[in-house]
């Protein structure tokens, strides 16, 4: 009898130990325990190959170009070349409003993304240093607060005034070489971006496991937060959500611009293309939608997508901007930030709960 | 600490959800918090060591306990059965060999001690495993195998077994098993007969627990826990194995004198181990759903919930309409937590009230917009959108503003 408890023991010991220290060698096992496993990372390696490269690529591209025509619009300050300055900024603009969906892992801790683009600008330090004695350069920029640089801070001085503030106003000189200045930090932010993320490939492709720090829960985390922002504070704040019902189209992000609208767009064709893994330049297209497929909840991926189109649908009845449907259309306007919140539920609550994924840590205790 | 949950949990927070009639226990500020943790530890080591055992046990569980209640949204079974171990400690002679204080004070060391002593920590442990297995007898943990199908094929990433995740008929295997597991093991320990094979079971059952689930220290604390079940002959053969012989104690003459009042007291407390886990059947006829009678019941790893909470703020004399999201307010884990959970939905309204309505001479309505979805259902709206929740006068009372569930 006590013979066969120690044979029993002894097989169980070495199954649990050898169990064990696969648990703790599992960081950098490249095999796939299972077909959810090899979706899991042919999914990360497709938002990776297939989004976030390109992106990147295209913002160091678009970013280097407005850096370029600062510099232009300094050495000739005319019309035409404000204008042109105004539409890359634009382009810009609609490239980072992909790209900001990915502020996660290492470079979500890196605060990049403030550096990038921190909404509202602080007008009033902008204009301060401007006002200023400071000497305007590199790395006067580089030590300021992100309110008061990046895309929205060229924003202020490209759409609040017209060409005469950087010709005949008295700060005129100032106010060029302040945006040269944030061109060219922009520029380099974008590189940087690109380096963090060029650094990061593999903790991005590889972690799969269901932690927190799992890619996948990460991706999901930044949809969630991504859409909340577009409801708190793109659309609910501009409704007056928070100040009782006030419509204020002055917090809309980039009013000064009038293009508030295409940002959410922006943000709606970035979030649908993450969940249906539909890059351009796929040929193996793996995303939330087949991943969901792949354990059985087909027609929960089809609600999905159809409350992409409903926000989709929503968005386009717009014909104005955003600040002026606002002040026009607000029912539209809470048409539209609903079917964001519906979209979120669904992301949040629903996906969540399929998947298992992990929101917080430490919860699994069922309580 | 080093993680920095102390201020995460303790101190950040600019609202704690406490338990009721425990709303008077606030955090100190981060250094006092730090010395609380810290010595909650060194009282835990103590006890361990068995030095200064009783004050140590009386100081563990006044701090442990202080700990736990500051923040419901941070509630784990193991937390609170940490905390009645530690509650239990206090008045068993745990110390009165192979101790530290034995070395000190030679008169306090004893050679047998009364059954009471381990037949309570026993009561305990059944208590748990026997009500977490009660709690496993729904159909949805039995006839879905949820929520282990969702958090199983979450888990393909585990090692050789992992593959095995991918197929629904696991799940089912694994549900069925840890229910006749819970319901049995206590019984199998007990028995002199069953107990090598079944304290093999518990390393077995939890090992696998904690490296499939994110489930902190429960498995090292029943495997440990799991130890009283072995009588000291079996511990003298084991050791023995090992040429280790504990000897025999000098004075052994003297024994343990227990208090007239403790076998009645302890009887109490039993009777309410074993009552009080099953109060939401008479609150509610569906414990995962409505969470009345959830905490302090042993429904371990029982659901996979999530929710989504918008409350909205209207100011009845100006009309002012605000929109509130919890995150503007919450932690992550405050906000999730709450989400699904009425007492907590309850208590954010009033802080709401509190943040509307300084100087009190507001007159408000607020209602959530909530959805919960619960071992892979679809979302579904969780409490009356249509109820002024602040109308709500007793937290008691959220739990009859529940949609009912119909597919449960």
């Amino acid at each position: 009898m006590m013979k066969r408890i120690y044979i029993f023991l002894g097989i169980i010991v070495s199954t649990i130990s050898f169990l064990l220290f696969q648990a703790c060698e599992k960081e950098g096992n490249s095999e796939f325990s299972s077909e959810v496993e090899y979706y899991k990372y042919s999914q990360l390696k497709n938002i990776y190959e297939n989004e976030i490269v390109p992106l990147n690529n295209a913002f160091v591209f678009e970013t280097e170009k407005l850096e370029t025509l600062t510099k232009v619009f300094q050495l000739e300050t005319t019309e035409a070349n404000l204008n042109a300055l105004r539409e890359q900024w634009k382009v810009v603009q609609m490239v980072w409003k992909q790209l900001e969906l990915y502020d996660l892992g290492e470079v979500g801790n890196s605060f990049i993304a403030f550096e990038i683009n921190r909404w509202p600008t602080d007008t009033e330090r902008i204009d301060g240093n401007i006002e200023g004695t400071d000497n305007i350069d590199a790395d006067f920029i580089a030590s300021l607060g992100s309110s008061s640089k990046g895309i929205s801070g060229m924003e202020y001085l490209l759409f609040s005034y017209g060409l005469d503030s950087f010709t005949t106003d008295p700060d005129a000189v100032r106010r060029l070489d302040y945006l040269t200045a944030l061109g060219e930090n922009l520029s380099l932010k974008a590189l940087q971006l690109q380096e963090l993320w060029e650094a990061n490939e593999i903790a991005f492709t590889k972690t799969l496991e269901n932690g927190i720090g799992g890619s996948q829960n990460q991706v999901i985390n930044a949809m969630v937060t991504l859409i909340e922002e577009i409801i708190i504070s793109k659309l609910g704040n501009p409704l007056g959500d928070s100040n009782g019902g006030t419509i204020a189209p002055e917090r809309l992000e980039a009013y000064r611009s009038l293009t508030s609208k295409e940002i959410i767009q922006q943000h709606l064709t970035a979030l649908e293309r993450l969940y249906k893994g539909d890059f351009l330049q796929t040929p193996f297209r793996v995303g939330f939608d087949d991943f969901l497929v792949l354990i059985g909840s087909e027609d929960f991926s089809a609600k999905i997508n159809a409350q992409f189109k409903d926000c989709q649908r929503k968005l386009d009845v717009f014909q104005n901007p955003l600040a002026t449907e606002l002040e026009t259309n607000p029912d539209a306007v809470v048409d539209l930030k609903n079917s964001f919140r519906d979209l979120l539920v669904l992301i949040k609550v629903d996906m969540a709960n399929v998947l298992g994924s992990t929101i917080t840590f430490n919860d699994n205790d069922g309580d | 600490m080093w993680k920095g949950w102390i201020q995460d949990s303790y101190t950040s927070p600019k609202f704690h959800f406490t338990y009721q009639y425990f709303d008077w226990v606030r955090p100190f500020d981060t250094s006092t918090m730090y010395l609380i943790v810290g010595a909650s530890a060194l009282f835990a080591l103590f006890i361990a060591l068995g030095f200064l055992y009783r004050i140590s046990a009386v100081m563990f569980f006044l701090s442990f306990t202080y700990l736990e209640l500051i923040e419901k949204s941070w509630y784990l079974n193991h937390y609170y059965f940490a905390s009645l171990v530690a509650f239990l400690l206090i008045w068993l002679p745990a110390h009165r060999n192979y101790s530290l204080d034995v070395g000190f004070f030679k008169k306090i060391r004893l050679a047998v001690v009364p059954y009471w002593t381990l037949l309570i920590l026993k009561l305990q442990i059944a208590a748990v495993y026997i009500f977490g297995g009660l709690a496993k007898l729904k159909s949805d943990w039995l006839f879905e195998a949820q929520p282990l199908r969702i958090w199983l094929k979450a888990r393909t990433d585990t090692p050789i077994i992992g593959g095995l995740f991918d197929y629904d008929v696991t799940a089912y295997i694994f549900s069925w098993s840890g229910m006749v597991y819970d319901l049995t093991i206590p019984f199998l320990l007990w028995n002199a007969r069953t107990r090598p094979f079944a304290y093999i079971l518990v390393v077995v059952f939890h090992v696998l627990t904690y490296v499939l689930f994110n489930i902190g220290m429960f498995p090292w604390i029943m495997i440990a826990a799991s130890l009283v079940f072995i009588t000291s002959d079996e511990w003298e053969k084991l050791l023995g194995k090992f040429g280790i012989r504990l000897g025999k104690i000098s004075g052994s003459a003297k024994k343990f004198k227990t208090h007239h009042m403790t076998i009645p007291f302890l009887g109490l407390y039993v009777f309410f181990q074993f009552t009080f886990p099953l109060r939401h059947l008479l609150l509610t006829d569906n414990v995962l759903w409505t969470e009345n009678g959830f905490r302090f019941a042993w429904h371990v790893m029982v659901m996979e919930k999530n929710g989504f909470t918008e409350f909205t703020i209207i100011d009845n004399e100006t009309q002012e309409k605000f929109t509130v999201y919890p995150s503007q307010y919450l932690t992550v884990v405050q906000e999730k937590q709450m989400s699904f959970q009425p007492d907590m939905i309850w208590q954010f309204v009033r802080h709401l009230d509190r943040l509307y309505n300084k100087d009190g001479t507001r007159n408000l309505s607020i209602f959530v917009n909530s959805k919960v979805s619960l071992n892979g259902r679809e979302s579904r709206t969780y409490i009356d959108p249509k109820v002024d929740l602040l109308k709500v006068a007793s937290v008691d009372n959220m739990y009859g503003h529940i949609i009912d569930i119909d597919d449960f």
